[in-house]
C-alpha cells in the first residue's frame, strides 16, 4: 500500500488501529492483520508518531506501539510482568512445539512455584498479608488469572476455555532484557532510554 | 437384504464364535506370510513357527502345545480351512479362509492417506457408483431400484467412504505424531532440528495439497454421477434411492472438505511454525537467553516494566439536535397558590365525609375514595388523597398486605389497598 488514504482505507485499518493505540501486539498469529501491518508500515511509521508513538517492529516478527518521550504511557504490573516472563520461558522451550504452543494454566502455575517457591510468589503477587493458607492460595491464583486477562487483552496470548493458553510469539518482548550476555544494568538503561521499559511501574493517571 | 432374524437364529443354532486375541492375531499374520510365500501351509513348519509366537508373549502353556491347539481352535473358528482330503492319516496341508484374510487384511493394510491409495480408492467408488447409475436408467420395479440402486450406495458406497475416512484418520495421527518427533528433535538437537523438521513438514504439507486438489477433482465428478442417480430417482419416486443418493453426496462433500481443510490447517501451521523456529533458534542459538530468563525469574533480579501507550478516549460526535423547550421547574409559592377549593357538593370539610362514607360501610381506601373524590375537583384530587389517607390512619386500625401490588382506582390514581380495622378508639 503506497499512500495513507489507501492504508486508513482498508478495512483492516479500524481495528488494527484501535487495538494498538490499545497496547495490544500484533504477531503472525494474527494472520491478516499481522500481513495488513507488514505492507504498510512504511506509511504508518510516520502516522503514529505524529501522535507520539513508535510503530515498533521487533526482531521477533511482532508489532506495537511504543510512547516517545513526552507521550503519556502506562506500564505492566508486577503480577503481568512475572506471569509474562514465565509463559516467554515456556514458550522458548522446545517442547511447546508438540503442544502447538499450547500450555495449561496448571502448567503456568506449577513452573512459577518451582522457579520462584510459593512463599516468594506470594511475596511478589500480593500487595496485602493474608492470614490463612487457603486465603493466599485463592488471592495468589486471582493475581494470576487476572494477570492472563491482561495479557490476552494486549495479545500476548489467547485463553482458549477454562484451562488452555496458546502462547505468541509476542511473548518475546519480555526476553528484551536478557537479550545480550551485556549486564542487566546496562541492558535497562539502554532499553529505559528507547522507551521500551520502566524503571518503576507507573500507573495510569 | 439382510434378514437379521433368520441369521442370528442361524448363528445361535450353530454356537458360532469368534476368539482371536493378540497372539493370535500375529499368527494369522504369520499364517498369511506363509501362504504368500508358499501357497499352502503345511502343518509341521506351522506349528514351529507358531510356537515362536507364543513363546514371545511368554504364555505359561508348553509353546507347541499351545501352537498346536492354536491352530485347531482357527479350524474350528472357520479361519483355517484344511485344503487335503488326507484325513487324520497323515499331518494336513491348510490355507486361510476368506474370514482370515480379512482379519489378517483389516490390521495390516496400510491406514495412511495417499495420492495412490486415494486414487484407487475413489476410482472405485467412481465404478461402484456408475453401475448404479446404469442400474437407475433401468430400473423399472422398485424390486431394480433396491437391488440395483439402493444397496450398493449404502453398501458399497458406505464402505469405499468408511475406508478413505479411515485413511484420512490416519493422516491426522500421522501429523499429530510429526508435532511430537519434531518436538524431540529441537529438544535433541536445537540447531539443526530447523533443517529437519522443515523437509518433514514440507512434505507432509505437499501431500496434503495433492490430496485436497484430488478431493476436490473428485467431488466434481462423484457428485456428477450421483446427482444424476437422485435425479432419476425423484422422476420415478424412488425415495428410498434418492435419499440414499444424497446421503453418499453428503459424504463426498464432507470428505472434500475435509482435504481443503486439513491442507489450509497444516499449511498455517508450517508457516507459523517455521517462523517461530527461525526466530527463536536466531535469538537464542545457545539457550544461553533462556537461562538468563530462568534464573533472573527465580531470583527475583529482572528489572524493569514494559510500557504501553494509553487509549485515548475516542469522541464521538452526535447529530445536533435542538432541545425542546421545557417549563420552568416551579411551583407557585404558598401565598400564591390557590386554596384548596371544596366544591358546592362537599360544604362540610372533607373529612366529615370521609367519616360519612365509613359509617356507610366503606371499609378500604378504595371505597372510601369512591364515596369522597367525586365531590372533589379534579386538580386538587392528589392532595385531597392525602388528606382522607392522614384522617383514616389518625381515627382507624389499618391493615395492609405485605407487598402488595398497587392497584388502579378511579380518578386516574394508583394505591396499595388499605382495610379499615376498626376505630382507634
Amino acid at each position: 500500500m503506497s499512500t495513507l488514504a489507501d492504508v486508513v482505507a482498508d478495512p483492516l485499518f479500524p481495528e488494527v488501529d484501535v487495538r494498538l493505540r490499545e497496547g495490544s501486539h500484533l504477531s503472525r498469529e494474527d494472520h491478516h492483520r499481522f500481513e495488513f501491518l507488514s505492507q504498510s508500515f512504511d506509511v504508518l511509521l510516520t502516522f503514529y508518531e505524529r501522535y507520539g508513538y513508535d510503530l515498533h517492529r521487533a526482531e521477533a516478527g511482532f508489532f506495537y506501539l511504543r510512547p516517545l518521550s513526552g507521550t503519556r504511557r502506562r506500564t505492566m504490573t508486577v503480577g503481568e510482568m512475572l506471569v509474562g516472563q514465565t509463559l516467554a520461558l515456556l514458550f522458548l522451550d522446545p517442547r511447546i512445539f508438540a503442544t502447538d504452543r499450547r500450555v495449561t494454566r496448571t502448567t503456568l502455575q506449577e513452573t512459577l512455584e518451582q522457579l520462584v517457591g510459593i512463599d516468594e510468589l506470594r511475596a511478589r503477587l500480593l500487595k496485602r498479608n493474608l492470614r490463612n493458607q487457603r486465603g493466599i492460595a485463592k488471592a495468589v491464583r486471582e493475581e494470576i488469572d487476572r494477570a492472563l486477562r491482561s495479557l490476552d487483552r494486549l495479545g500476548f496470548l489467547r485463553l482458549e476455555g477454562e484451562n488452555s493458553i496458546e502462547l505468541r510469539s509476542s511473548l518475546l518482548r519480555f526476553t528484551e532484557v536478557v537479550r545480550s550476555s551485556a549486564e542487566v544494568g546496562i541492558a535497562l538503561s539502554k532499553l529505559v532510554q528507547s522507551g521500551e521499559l520502566a524503571a518503576d511501574v507507573e500507573e495510569e493517571p | 437384504m439382510l434378514d437379521p432374524e433368520l441369521h442370528i437364529a442361524a448363528l445361535k443354532a450353530s454356537r458360532a464364535r469368534l476368539d482371536v486375541d493378540t497372539a493370535d492375531l500375529c499368527c494369522l499374520v504369520l499364517l498369511r506370510t506363509i501362504e504368500q510365500e508358499a501357497s499352502d501351509i503345511d502343518e509341521d513348519e506351522v506349528v514351529e513357527r507358531l510356537a515362536l509366537i507364543h513363546e514371545r508373549f511368554g504364555e505359561s502353556e508348553a509353546h507347541r502345545l499351545r501352537a498346536a491347539n492354536g491352530l485347531q481352535r482357527f479350524l474350528d473358528q472357520r479361519l483355517l480351512t484344511r485344503v487335503d482330503a488326507a484325513g487324520l492319516s497323515r499331518k494336513g496341508i491348510y490355507a486361510l479362509s476368506p474370514l482370515g484374510r480379512a482379519i489378517v487384511e483389516f490390521f495390516v493394510s496400510d491406514d495412511r492417506l495417499t495420492g495412490e491409495s486415494l486414487v484407487v480408492l475413489t476410482g472405485a467408488l467412481r465404478a461402484r457408483l456408475i453401475v448404479a447409475r446404469e442400474a437407475a436408467k433401468a430400473a423399472t420395479t422398485p424390486e431394480d431400484w433396491a437391488v440395483g440402486v439402493v444397496t450398493p450406495l449404502r453398501v458399497v458406497a458406505s464402505d469405499l467412504l468408511d475406508g478413505i475416512g479411515r485413511r484420512a484418520r490416519g493422516l491426522d495421527s500421522d501429523q499429530a505424531r510429526q508435532r511430537s518427533e519434531v518436538a524431540q528433535m529441537l529438544q535433541d538437537d536445537w540447531f539443526s532440528a530447523l533443517d529437519r523438521a522443515e523437509t518433514m513438514l514440507t512434505a507432509s504439507t505437499r501431500t496434503l495439497a495433492e490430496l485436497s486438489r484430488l478431493l476436490l477433482d473428485e467431488q466434481a465428478a462423484l457428485e456428477g454421477v450421483l446427482d444424476e442417480i437422485e435425479a432419476r430417482a425423484r422422476v420415478a419416486a424412488a425415495v428410498e434411492a434418492e435419499a440414499a443418493a444424497r446421503a453418499v453426496s453428503a459424504r463426498v462433500t464432507a470428505l472434500a472438505e475435509w482435504g481443503r481443510k486439513r491442507h489450509e490447517t497444516w499449511s498455517q501451521y508450517l508457516q507459523l511454525m517455521l517462523g517461530t523456529l527461525r526466530t527463536i533458534i536466531r535469538l537464542d542459538p545457545d539457550r544461553a537467553m533462556s537461562l538468563r530468563l530462568r534464573d533472573g525469574i527465580r531470583a527475583g533480579t529482572l528489572p524493569g516494566f514494559l510500557t504501553l501507550p494509553i487509549p485515548a478516549r475516542t469522541a464521538v460526535l452526535r447529530d445536533q439536535r435542538v432541545a425542546p423547550d421545557r417549563p420552568e421547574a416551579t411551583r407557585p409559592r404558598a401565598s400564591e397558590r390557590e386554596p384548596l377549593r371544596v366544591p358546592p357538593v362537599l360544604e362540610k370539610p372533607l373529612e366529615y365525609h370521609v367519616d360519612l362514607a365509613v359509617s356507610a360501610g366503606a371499609n378500604t381506601l378504595s371505597a372510601v375514595l369512591g364515596a369522597v373524590l367525586p365531590g372533589v375537583a379534579p386538580a386538587d384530587h392528589y392532595r385531597a388523597v392525602g388528606r382522607i389517607a392522614r384522617h383514616l390512619a389518625c381515627n382507624h386500625r389499618i391493615g395492609r398486605e405485605r407487598d402488595a401490588a398497587w392497584t388502579q382506582v378511579d380518578f386516574g390514581l394508583s394505591i396499595t389497598e388499605w382495610h379499615l380495622q376498626g376505630g382507634r378508639g
